[in-house]
């Protein structure tokens, strides 16, 4: 923990409502982001990757509760200050990008009015003229066409590729210090999702930003991310520096995760594949992998396990890790460049 | 105007003059065409030989009912419904100032009813689902659908007038003379309309904020850090109206039905006590006035709401 | 399936169930005949003999209101039965077959849902004389149109399914796709319709007793009670406040209740 550190989550634990008891959906889960700095968080559906990325807004809702741990942005305890402040907060020094763009813009709105009633609330500095003429470079810089009238339309009337980029737009307009992106191209197809990444890294590059960029697909958080880290049903698996996490993945579970990527030249390894899909119900209470890790013994589903460091910066959370290196070959070779 | 816009406004147009149309053939008929000795049914079983007679002799019963219904019709086409059979003057201007009072109260009544449905089930949505605030409104517009309009409307009398003496029992509104009696006279006959249609509207819009409120879009304004009040008025509100405005179109035709109830509960003077009286003292000629000028109202006013409905929404349902 | 409705809608359904039980037994509960006379009694407060009174000829409030509630459920129940059953029947077979006769038909019951109900009601009740039959024809003729488009909307919902053009492609015929696909999906908005309809036939027929137009006598009817006992409030208020509030408080209840339904129903959907 240092003083550059925008974003520390600290031991979080957070469970969801499950009919009449509770079910935990992240367990002792910490990170942290520096100022400047891209944390990628990969995982599956179900990972709890999403519900993380909420939470660093301090969203709460009524089927959800923090059982224990901290979020901290800068000073402040998200979860333990008034509700003023993290408003204060809220797209003003953390934006958030959610996964469907179109769907996060109120459809009776023109899409200029969203920004300017944004605008008008975080930056009452700002007089009218500047916000107009902040509008209009920030949907220019998001490559939507002729935005000087592009204010007057309804979200309705742009293209999804187009309604995603003013999602964007819209959380990068009160010029935050941290972003967090919930899977921003998923479900884009492959032409749309370079030009999303390009876009995202000409952003980084000019507004100093922080991220925190959500996604299933590694080669994608490969490309943009400084940082790694693999959840697996609510916990944290690894987390390093991206290159190493993927190149050398060394906990089972992000072995098998970039195993099943495809190479340019090779098909995904059949054998390296994973048994079944994440099931909620048949997670253990040690480590939440073992029922499907290849390499699990049968203390591993009662043995909590730890984020350990194993180099410096890159941390697992498997205590067979020693023992499986020896097995396993690099995969860097996978890795599309 | 859009060329499929035009096209649904004539189709509904030419629907509403043949409902108009198949009106008049059923009120006509319904009177004076119905199998079985018409005379004898409009008076009754006691009726005398001699009321009998006269009652043909007036309706001019030994021409057949299709010549009838044509005179009839093109009496009204031209202005003329006809003389009243127990006031033995022409009926159109009774039937005149009748509609006047009725459209006056039902005016008002639909008017005041819209910001204070809407304005409650705003209210009972922005306060937590359940909660103390939102359970009160939540059962008062159940009773207030619940309760019939004349039972409400006694309640009031009885509680407001005769106890409390704040406004007068009855809706005399010929005698009130000034602006401040005129709203006295009123104030209980607007008051029994509005029960039930607020508590329709309120329901509406209180269901429709909550489906609203779970949207991705209303998330997302409040994750922006935007506050309470703005979210829930401009992001939530306009998309939760469309099923108020057709609830509040429903209302409007409601009203053609509702104020014949209010009307005979306070007496007042309006179509609606007309058409009933004129039933009970078998005034044919302004049985058919009242219920055609009626029939016509309900008509046009749920045509109105239909095309007011159709050129609101679309720009409300832009998804 | 009782348990998922809230003990608000639990409420409000036995308290229909009650009414519906005293009003069927309304003959053997009622402690005199409704329209015997006691001599001299006009207008008497509640007393050990009259648990509510009497009204302005002297009979017992606490045996008309039986009574007036026995004609007013059976009269309701039967508008309603008319209604849900023609109604659902074309519905659902217009939301099925679609093409021209639903056109057709759909704007027949448009021109024919251009008369105000009460406006024909009273039309035809005083050119036909009152009369129990009569006003459960004209009511449960009148809602049949609503009920129809409601039943037809709900068809249009569920006909696109799977499960329906799976039946079609194996042939099955029209009467056995409603009953054996259609039916029980579409069930829960008959209920509804059912449950709301009964209300608003009550509150439709009380009011027509209200304005005259409702049963002739002997049978007493909440509507007729409030009529007649309403310019004599002064002397006694039994008579019109003990069928107001079992008025009131039956379609209160049946409204409590379709509300639990519509919300289970909801909440299993999503």
């Amino acid at each position: 923990m240092t003083a550059a550190d925008l974003l520390r989550v600290e031991r979080l634990s957070v469970d969801y409502r499950d009919g009449e008891g509770w079910r935990a959906v992240l367990r002792d889960v910490s990170l942290t982001i520096a100022a400047g700095e891209v944390l990628g968080l990969a995982g599956e559906s179900g990972s709890g990757k999403s519900t993380l990325a909420a939470l660093l807004l301090g969203e709460t809702r009524p089927e959800r509760r923090v059982r224990s741990g901290h979020v901290r942005f800068r000073e402040h305890d998200l979860f333990a200050s008034p509700r003023a402040v993290v408003q204060s907060l809220r797209g003003r020094r953390i934006g958030f990008v959610p996964q469907n763009g179109g769907a996060a813009l109120t459809p009776t709105m023109r899409v200029g009015r969203l920004f300017f009633s944004l605008l008008r609330h975080h930056r009452p500095d700002l007089s009218a003229r500047e916000i107009r003429a902040r509008i209009e470079r920030l949907l220019g810089e998001v490559g939507i066409p002729e935005p000087a009238s592009a204010g007057r339309r309804f979200p309705h009337q742009f293209s999804g590729g187009q309604q995603q980029r003013i999602a964007l737009a819209l959380a990068l307009a009160c010029e935050p210090e941290l972003l967090v992106l919930d899977e921003p191209t998923t479900g884009q197809d492959a032409l749309l999702r370079q030009a999303l990444i390009a876009l995202l890294l000409t952003v980084r590059r000019e507004h100093a930003l922080a991220m925190l960029f959500v996604t299933h697909d590694l080669s994608t958080l490969l490309q943009i991310c400084d940082r790694a880290a693999v959840m697996y049903a609510g916990d944290i698996v690894e987390i390093g520096p991206a290159r190493d996490v993927i190149e050398r993945p060394r906990h089972p579970y992000t072995r098998a995760l970039v195993a099943a990527l495809p190479g340019l030249d090779r098909p995904p390894d059949p054998r390296a594949a994973l048994r079944g899909g994440l099931d909620w119900h048949a997670v253990s209470d040690g480590c939440r992998f073992a029922p499907r890790c290849p390499s699990a013994t049968a203390e591993c589903a009662t043995q909590r396990q730890t984020l350990t460091e194993i180099a410096p910066g890159h941390a697992i959370a498997c205590w067979r890790a020693a023992a499986l290196d020896e097995a396993a070959a690099p995969v860097a070779d996978r890795v599309p460049a | 105007m859009s060329r499929p816009l035009a096209r649904l406004v004539g189709a509904r147009l030419l629907l509403s003059l043949l409902s108009l149309f198949a009106v008049s053939v059923i009120v006509f008929a319904v009177m004076e065409a119905l199998p079985g000795d018409t005379a004898q049914r409009i008076l009754g079983r006691d009726a005398t030989a001699q009321s009998l007679a006269v009652l043909r002799a007036q309706l001019h019963l030994e021409r057949p009912a299709v010549e009838r219904y044509g005179e009839w019709l093109g009496g009204v086409l031209h202005g003329d419904f006809g003389t009243s059979l127990v006031a033995r003057r022409p009926v159109l201007p009774y039937i005149a100032a009748h509609l006047g009072n009725s459209l006056l109260l039902a005016g008002i009544a639909l008017v005041l009813h819209i910001p204070l449905a809407v304005g409650l089930g705003l209210l009972g949505a922005a306060t937590r689902r359940d909660g103390p605030i939102d359970t009160a409104i939540s059962a008062a517009a159940l009773l207030g659908m619940s309760l019939p309009e004349f039972v409400v409307g006694i309640v009031l009398i009885s509680i407001l007038a005769t106890t409390l003496g704040w406004f007068p029992p009855l809706a005399l509104l010929d005698e009130a003379h000034s602006v401040g009696a005129v709203i006295s006279t009123l104030f209980l006959p607007v008051l029994t309309l509005n029960f039930a249609m607020t508590a329709y509207v309120l329901r509406q819009t209180r269901n429709a904020m909550f489906d609203v409120l779970r949207s991705d879009y209303v998330r997302m304004a409040t994750l922006r850090g935007l506050p309470r009040g703005h979210v829930l008025l401009h992001h939530a509100l306009p998309n939760a109206l469309a099923p108020a405005i057709n609830a509040i179109a429903l209302n409007a035709g409601w009203l053609v039905g509702g104020v014949v109830v209010v009307e005979v509960v306070f007496n007042y003077p309006g179509l609606g006590r007309l058409l009933v009286e004129s039933i009970s003292f078998h005034d044919v000629p302004m049985i058919q006035a009242s219920a055609l000028v009626l029939s016509a109202s309900y008509i046009t006013i749920n045509l109105a709401a239909d095309m007011a409905t159709v050129l609101l929404t679309p720009k409300l349902r832009v998804n | 399936m009782a348990r998922r409705l809230s003990r608000a809608a639990q409420v409000g359904a036995a308290i229909v169930v009650i009414y519906a039980v005293v009003s069927v037994a309304a003959p053997w509960l009622a402690p005199h005949l409704p329209d015997a006379v006691f001599v001299g009694g006009a207008f008497e407060p509640p007393s050990h003999d009259f648990w509510l009174g009497t009204d302005n000829l002297g009979r017992d409030v606490l045996s008309r209101v039986l009574y007036g509630g026995r004609a007013v459920l059976l009269m309701a129940g039967s508008a309603t039965a008319i209604s849900v059953a023609i109604g659902g029947t074309l519905g659902m077979l217009l939301g099925l077959r679609r093409g021209l006769l639903d056109q057709v038909l759909m704007r027949l019951l448009d021109v024919v849902m251009s008369v105000p109900p009460i406006i024909f009601a009273l039309l035809l009740i005083g050119a036909l004389g009152p009369s129990a039959p009569l006003i459960v024809v004209v009511v449960g003729l009148l809602y049949t149109p609503n009920v129809t488009r409601v039943m037809r909307a709900a068809t249009l919902a569920v006909a696109v399914e799977d499960f329906i053009l799976a039946a079609r492609a194996r042939g099955e015929s029209g009467a056995a796709i409603v009953l054996r696909e259609l039916l029980p999906n579409v069930a829960g908005a008959l209920v509804i319709e059912f449950s709301v309809r009964t209300g608003f036939a009550a509150i439709f027929i009380s009011g027509l007793g209200f304005l005259g137009f409702g049963a002739p006598p002997p049978t007493p009817d909440w509507g007729i009670m409030i009529n007649e006992g309403r310019s004599t409030m002064d002397a006694s208020i039994w008579p019109v406040a003990a069928p107001a509030a079992c008025l009131a408080l039956m379609v209160t209840s049946l409204n409590l209740f379709t509300d639990g339904v519509a919300r289970a129903i909801d909440r299993a959907a999503r």
